[in-house]
């Protein structure tokens, strides 16, 4: 059974890319920009990773995790950044999110990651 | 009363403003006009009085040598003998008539013999003719002054004539008026000579006071050259002396204070009042010795007129010497022997010197500001003559003007080092600011890239996953691959400088980090192998407390940037010394070194040194050297390479 991922991004290159990625490594992903989306998708159905960018507009990375640990409260959350300030770091952790990525992702050490999490 | 007064001070007034030589002549003058106006009268009156005198005893002995003469020939009634009386009475000297009357006033005889037989009805010849004893009286004559003597003749017992005789005084009178003209002659005669030696009197006395107002005026105007010509050794010389030499001491003290608010170079300022205090008491030697800051011993800054160096290197100890003496007790000490004075405490080195120099008498002096003892000024002769106590008021006032030029010089370079520290802390805003910034602006782009970036990292990875991509196709892949790297690491450079992160103190192995930094390097292909990684450093350090990460990259940017410009071979050293709680860190190269035109600005961030990359490198180290509390400076010249001088504290969380 194929786990399944949901990629939140503004950048529709880097979420299309990522998504690709990932599709490779045979896991279902859902591609959506926005956060608003992303809480329409996670209602109808269980995800097993979200992986959302720090900085949309107009909700963010961090508005999405919180609205994640009211409605899924298990399922983890990566976040990624262009530019993560420590602040924002241990904002995400303390708001539950399982990694704090900085883009670019290596390649490599993100898929492992994604191993990890989704076992 | 009233009414007087103001005429009277009126006088007095004016007499107040008479210059000092018409007064002189006129007390000469009053002196002697009161002189003579009470003598010549007073003479001349006691003159004519003993003259008037002795010509009337003169007259009535006369009288009487004639009426006794007479009486014979009255007896017998002979009038021949009677006439040759009379002639004979008349024939003396100023008799002006004699003649012989009756009781009944009938003339007997007369030298004039027209009167004979008349009788006189006047006043005079009446009493006469009545007399019975010998009578004066002075003749109602307008013209001549002259008395009448009448001597009764008694022929037993009965009146029997009268005998007169009129004698003129006028001779007389001639005489005493002649003798007054004299007096008065000889009074008016010494009264102007009395004036004439008054003035010049006066003039020997003025003239010295008028230079002397002359002088005064001068140096109000402001010639401080001018001198007053010095008279003989009386009062007045003494005065023209001591008018002089406080001349020529307030000369020094304004060409001092003048120089004191021109000059604020103490130096220059401490010459020119030693310069002035050797003019002064005219001494051989002198020099002034400030007080160290924070100190007791005065070092010698000033030294004029003397002939060996000894002087120049001399720094003077409290109790030590006449100047320790000086500085112990903060009186002025002079002594006319200063090898054997037994008043302070003698240094064979000093003793030794001042035999080198000659130095028979010397002064020292304290100079005090608000009762501290701020410097020492020092002066001697190479003869036996011995400084006064009107030298030592001279060069005390001398030591006043040093303690305000200290003083100002102090205050001066207070007010030079605030100035400064406002200076730094105003360039130190301004490129805060201009980081600040940049930093934003940095960060902003940096920001914007890492999305396409990472987006096309991602793209790289999936195709270089794709087995159909070979040959050439696979060697772009990897130069995009590269290529994308190279642009990841100067976003990153942006982001490190725009976005700082404070650092987080833990302790660090500084020797270590360098060590492990280098060996990174080594394995980077910018580094060529041909360069020669040496090293000095202080065993004595341990461990200083700074981010460990920051550290290594600051290392890292000055490593790469010496490799870079050392092109292919030459060496690095990095040296460190540890002093007082901070460690200076050296990395030094072998390469071409800084430009001077870039050198200024050499820490300004997209500033490179010609070696390419992004030119933050080096704000990078700056900045976080100033996170640590530290500093960085370079000191570049093209032909010795490039050193850069790191300042770190070894405890950071101190600063």
């Amino acid at each position: 059974m194929n786990r399944k991922i949901l990629v939140v991004d503004d950048e529709p290159g880097m979420r299309k890319s990522l998504a690709m990625m990932l599709r490779r490594e045979q896991y279902q992903v859902t591609e959506t920009g926005s956060v608003a989306e992303a809480v329409g998708h996670l209602k109808g159905e269980d995800y097993d990773l979200v992986i959302a960018d720090l900085m949309m507009e107009p909700l963010n990375g961090l508005d999405l995790l919180a609205l994640v640990r009211r409605y899924r409260s298990t399922c983890p959350v990566i976040i990624m950044t262009a530019y993560g300030t420590p602040e924002a770091r241990s904002e995400a952790a303390s708001l539950g999110a399982v990694d704090f990525l900085e883009k670019p992702l290596q390649a490599p050490h993100l898929l492992h990651r994604v191993q990890e999490l989704v076992a | 009363m009233a009414t007087l007064r103001a005429p009277v001070a009126a006088l007095a007034g004016r007499y107040r403003s008479l210059t000092l030589r018409t007064k002189f002549a006129l007390h000469l003058v009053v002196s002697i006009t009161v002189l003579f106006g009470l003598f010549v009268p007073a003479i001349a009156y006691l003159q004519a009085r003993a003259a008037l005198e002795q010509a009337k005893h003169r007259g009535s002995q006369l009288a009487k040598v004639f009426a006794y003469s007479s009486v014979q020939a009255i007896v017998a009634d002979d009038f021949l003998v009677l006439r040759h009386m009379v002639n004979s009475v008349s024939s003396e000297p100023d008799v002006l008539y004699a003649m012989i009357v009756d009781p009944s006033g009938r003339l007997l005889v007369h030298t004039d013999m027209n009167e004979m037989g008349r009788r006189y009805a006047d006043p005079v010849s009446l009493a006469a003719a009545a007399a019975e004893q010998p009578t004066v009286h002075e003749l109602d004559t307008p013209k001549a002054y002259a008395y009448d003597f009448a001597v009764p003749i008694y022929v037993l017992n009965e009146r029997a004539a009268v005998a007169r005789i009129g004698i003129s005084f006028a001779r007389e009178l001639a005489v005493i008026r002649r003798a007054r003209n004299l007096s008065l002659g000889l009074g008016v005669v010494a009264l102007v000579a009395g004036i004439v030696l008054a003035r010049l009197q006066a003039r020997s006395v003025t003239r010295p006071v008028q230079d002397l107002v002359r002088g005064a005026d001068e140096i109000t105007k402001g010639n401080l050259q001018h001198r007053i010509s010095v008279p003989a050794g009386d009062e007045m010389g003494q005065l023209a002396r001591a008018f002089n030499h406080m001349t020529e001491s307030v000369q020094a003290m304004i060409e001092t204070s003048r120089e004191i608010s021109s000059a604020l170079d103490l130096d220059v300022v401490l010459k020119s009042i030693t310069e002035h205090a050797l003019t002064l008491v005219r001494a051989d030697v002198a020099f002034m010795a400030p007080v160290e800051p924070k100190g007791r011993n005065a070092p010698v800054r000033v030294v004029l007129g003397a002939r060996t160096t000894r002087l120049y290197r001399l720094v003077v100890a409290p109790g030590v010497g006449l100047g320790g003496a000086v500085l112990a007790t903060g009186e002025p000490i002079a002594s006319d022997n200063y090898v054997g004075d037994p008043r302070f405490v003698h240094d064979p080195a000093y003793d030794k010197g001042a035999e080198e120099e000659g130095i028979v008498s010397a002064l020292a002096l304290p100079i005090l500001l608000k009762g501290e003892i701020i410097g020492l000024l020092w002066v001697a002769n190479r003869t036996a003559r011995a400084f006064s106590g009107e030298d030592v008021d001279a060069l005390r006032r001398m030591t006043h003007q040093a303690a305000i030029a200290m003083d100002n010089a102090r205050l001066y370079e207070d007010l030079r080092q605030s100035h400064q520290a406002l200076v730094n802390a105003q360039t130190e805003l301004v490129w805060k600011t201009r980081m600040a910034a940049m930093g934003e602006i940095a960060a902003a782009v940096a920001h914007e890239a890492r999305n396409p970036l990472g987006a096309l990292g991602n793209c790289i990875q999936l195709l270089r996953g794709n087995p159909n991509i070979t040959g050439e196709d696979a060697e772009l892949l990897t130069i995009m691959q590269n290529e994308s790297k190279r642009l990841n690491d100067i976003v990153s450079d942006f982001l490190a400088f725009g976005r700082p992160r404070a650092p987080r103190f833990a302790p660090v192995d500084l020797h270590e980090l360098i060590d492990e930094t280098w060996a990174l390097l080594q394995r980077d292909d910018r580094c060529p192998a041909a360069i020669v990684f040496e090293r000095r450093f202080d065993a004595a350090l341990t461990s200083i407390s700074a981010d460990r990460d920051q550290l290594r990259q600051v290392f890292w940017n000055l490593f790469l940037n010496a490799v870079q410009a050392m092109r292919n071979e030459g060496t690095l050293m990095v040296e460190t010394r540890q002093a007082d709680g901070s460690i200076d860190v050296f990395v030094r190269d072998t390469g071409p070194g800084i430009s001077p035109a870039v050198l200024p600005r050499l820490f300004e961030p997209f500033v490179t040194a010609g070696s390419g990359g992004t030119g933050l490198g080096l704000a990078i180290v700056r900045r976080i050297i100033e996170d640590h509390g530290g500093h960085i400076t370079v000191g570049a010249r093209e032909w010795t390479g490039t050193c850069f001088v790191l300042s770190l504290f070894v405890d950071t969380r101190k600063v």
